[in-house]
């Protein structure tokens, strides 16, 4: 797994330990019982080589194109909010959004909805 | 003063007599009649339960069908077993509901969306097994928009809200035909809707709903009978 940081420096994950639960002692019985119990993890990174912007999209655009099952809308496809829309030109409209994005916190934005300023 | 004749005891006319000799043998008769019809009960049914415990799951309906059974009651043996059987499947759906993790509870809450349907818990969901990659899943009680746009997203946006649909194209049809048409194909009608857009366990849920106070409805009769 490559880690991306706003300043575009690239680390590569090279070991991962498990620290045990995580959480206060009333959210971690809760979790428990659903088995979503939360993790601390501890990441060994090692730094590589940089990546432009114009890389990070790249990269990107074609991951949602190469697993389409990730980042299908079904609702969208189903059209429950509107006319049924076209599974790929959902897909194209995702990988237009991460190319015209100016900035990393702006590629998160237009991935996961987020609004990450940046 | 006149005295008894001293001598042996001998009978004296009784004018009743006959009238009470009937009425003796009309009684026995009657009690031999009763005993007969007690002697045909089942000595070993294993006897019905009162309305309250015939309310219980698997337990009032499966013991309310062996005395149906027992008893010669076979309609009403079938009726609950039947019930007892749909209590059994719904335990089932429960418990691998629980298994499978049963409710998402959102890692980080100080995400714009923690609960957000296709970033959080569809990943989530086919994570744990309750959708294939891909596999399209329909809000079937609480929708995603109309009125459901009112509900909060932790609490629609949950496996017990979320009805698989069939893998592939017939699943994107499926799911688009249940509020609008579809490429053509019309919009499923309310039976169609309710047929292909709710899950096995809300079906099976509703027969026990309706079935149990019935049964045990028609138990507290055949009792006061």
């Amino acid at each position: 797994m490559v880690l991306v940081g706003r300043d575009l420096r690239c680390w590569k994950v090279v070991g991962v330990v498990d620290l045990g639960v995580a959480r206060p002692f009333g959210e971690r019985v809760l979790r428990f019982v659903v088995g979503q119990s939360v993790h601390r993890i501890e990441q060994e990174i090692a730094e590589s080589e940089s990546m432009t912007l114009e890389q990070l999209k790249a990269r990107a655009a074609s991951s949602i194109q190469a697993n389409p099952d990730d980042w299908r809308d079904d609702e969208a496809i189903a059209g429950e909010a509107g006319p049924p829309r076209d599974e790929q030109e959902l897909l194209d409209e995702l990988a237009a959004a991460v190319r015209a994005a100016p900035s990393v916190p702006q590629i998160i934005n237009a991935l996961y909805g987020e609004q990450l300023e940046g | 003063m006149a005295q008894m004749p001293r001598g042996e005891p001998r009978s004296v006319p009784d004018p009743a007599g006959e009238q009470y000799d009937e009425m003796i043998r009309q009684e026995r008769l009657k009690r031999q009649g009763a005993e007969a019809a007690a002697a045909q009960q089942p000595v070993n049914s294993v006897g019905h339960p009162g309305f309250a415990e015939s309310l219980i799951p698997v337990w009032g309906s499966g013991r309310e069908a062996v005395a149906d059974f027992q008893e010669g009651d076979y309609a009403g043996a079938a009726l609950n077993g039947a019930l007892a059987a749909s209590d059994l499947f719904l335990a089932g759906s429960i418990a691998k509901g629980v298994a499978k993790g049963g409710v998402y509870v959102a890692k980080n809450v100080a995400k714009k969306a923690p609960y957000a349907w296709k970033t959080e818990v569809r990943p989530w969901m086919v994570k744990q097994g309750y959708l294939k990659p891909g596999q399209h899943g329909h809000h079937w009680a609480i929708p995603q928009n109309g009125w459901g746009k009112n509900v909060p997203d932790w609490l629609k946006n949950q496996p017990w809200n979320i009805k698989a649909m069939p893998e592939g194209p017939a699943g994107a049809q499926m799911h688009g035909r249940m509020t609008n048409s579809y490429k053509g194909q019309t919009q499923f009608n309310v039976v169609e809707r309710y047929v292909y857009g709710t899950p096995a366990w809300s079906k099976v849920a509703t027969g026990a709903a309706v079935g149990h106070p019935a049964a045990a409805a028609k138990a507290q009769s055949d009792k006061r009978r």
